[in-house]
């Protein structure tokens, strides 16, 4: 499903692969910080999938539509720097993975001090959780959690198996289960099942 | 049933094969209906990050950082491609000039024929010669394209420009050898446009670094004044009347027509 900018993006117009690099960027922002959780690196990452994308236009084979391509390269930029990160620099890779929830700020305008805390320490807890995960778990978690990629779709994007896919995921579930867990007090009641988050009704 | 985690969290993102039987065993079951919420409220904590917002200009901010190394990365495709092509276009000439040769010294002790026979034949090196004369005469109208269409201001890019002209001079001199050991009736007027064309070549090839407008205008004009780019079409329309359909070993790209 090539686009008329693609198509003449591949035949080497300048100007057409701007205007790719003008409808997608946006969005492949957002997803390279998802995977990373800093903002400069998600910019060089973004720079580094259009650099890619651009030497392997004549690729695209247009079976897939071209932001999809291109989500793809962005989200192997992202796993090849977290790769990178956990290589050369271990520390900085357990960072926090984001900036969402500032210690000093409410977690909902209405919440009291006690649960102001709480989420601090949730969300410092999660940070920290998801700077413990492998690149490959990190990368297909935010792939899936963050993304709502199905296993088949994450498997095709990082170059995985299916199995693989769901594997990595999984891994990277019971190690935010395990450093998690503890911060919430589960009543030994009976609790009534909910439905699943995602493709359900949650 | 009592399912596992892995099935747990995939009826969590709505992705198990086996939801309804989950649904069900959730129910009948307080102990896996614990594990599953300590599951979901866990799920539930990893919120999505927000990534920090973008100013208003920020697709054409990004593409200001980006062009630079953009253009660098397409003059250096062209380039490569560029060079692929000259080399293997060269290589073939240097090839064919001396199965010509060869040919005409041997057919001087044996008999012709039975020199084609044991070589390539007349007939493919003829072809292969149409073919290799097409794409030089293709690269050639690319470049003198690209000298008649640039602003007064100078060549956007000499040393790339500089670099193909050096490369075309090469096989325009090993293209007129083997032209004229080819003889007329394969090739007629080309080694006559080829000659035209190598003076023109050389000059680009040795334009000095500081190339001035009245320069450039002095090139346009010699360009005009000779009809290089008018000979240079007509040849390569001719030959590629000429060859054969489905002509072989032709690397190079089409030359644009402005």
């Amino acid at each position: 499903m090539e686009s008329a900018a693609t198509v003449r993006a591949q035949r080497g117009d300048p100007e057409a692969f701007r205007d790719l690099v003008e409808e997608h960027g946006r969005a492949l922002f957002r997803l390279a910080f998802r995977m990373t959780g800093d903002e400069s690196t998600a910019e060089d990452i973004v720079q580094e999938a259009f650099m890619r994308a651009h030497r392997s236009l004549d690729k695209f084979d247009g079976r897939s539509q071209v932001g999809t391509w291109l989500h793809r390269i962005a989200a192997n930029c992202a796993l090849d720097v977290l790769r990178r990160r956990q290589r050369t620099a271990p520390e900085r890779f357990a960072q926090p993975i984001h900036d969402l929830e500032g210690a000093d700020e409410p977690a909902t305008p209405a919440a009291g001090p006690q649960r102001r805390a709480e989420s601090a320490e949730i969300g410092a807890a999660v940070r920290q959780a998801m700077g413990a995960l492998t690149p490959l778990e990190r990368a297909a978690f935010s792939l899936r959690h963050f993304e709502g990629r199905s296993s088949v779709e994450i498997a095709e994007t990082l170059g995985l198996r299916v199995e693989g896919a769901k594997h990595a995921v999984f891994r990277a579930v019971q190690k935010l289960r395990l450093a998690l867990g503890p911060l919430f007090r589960f009543a030994d009641r009976n609790v009534a099942p909910k439905s699943p988050q995602v493709g359900g009704a949650m | 049933m009592i399912p596992a985690d892995s099935e747990l969290v995939e009826y969590f993102y709505g992705e198990c094969e086996r939801a309804a039987e989950i649904e069900r065993a959730l129910a009948s079951s307080p102990e896996l209906a614990r594990r599953y919420e300590s599951l979901r409220q866990v799920m539930l904590a990893v919120e999505t990050p927000e990534a920090p917002p973008r100013g208003e200009h920020y697709e054409a901010e990004l593409w200001q950082r980006l062009q630079p190394a953009i253009a660098g990365q397409s003059r250096l495709q062209a380039q490569r491609s560029w060079m692929w092509a000259g080399m293997a276009a060269a290589a073939v000439l240097a090839l064919l000039l001396g199965a010509f040769v060869l040919g005409r010294q041997q057919g001087h002790e044996k008999g012709r024929e039975e020199v084609m026979a044991e070589g390539l034949s007349k007939e493919s090196r003829d072809r292969i010669l149409l073919a290799t004369a097409i794409d030089h005469l293709d690269r050639a109208q690319v470049l003198l394209v690209s000298l008649k269409n640039s602003s007064a201001d100078g060549i956007p890019d000499l040393d790339l420009e500089r670099s193909r002209a050096a490369e075309l001079v090469v096989s325009n001199r090993l293209l007129r050898r083997s032209a004229r050991e080819a003889g007329p009736s394969v090739t007629g007027a080309l080694s006559s446009v080829l000659d035209d064309l190598e003076p023109l070549l050389l000059e680009i090839a040795h334009a000095p670094d500081t190339l001035s407008a009245a320069d450039l205008i002095v090139l346009r004009e010699r360009l005009a004044e000779r009809g290089t780019l008018f000979k240079l079409r007509v040849m390569n329309d001719r030959l590629q009347r000429q060859a054969p359909a489905g002509r072989p070993m032709r690397p190079a790209q089409s030359a644009p027509r402005t």
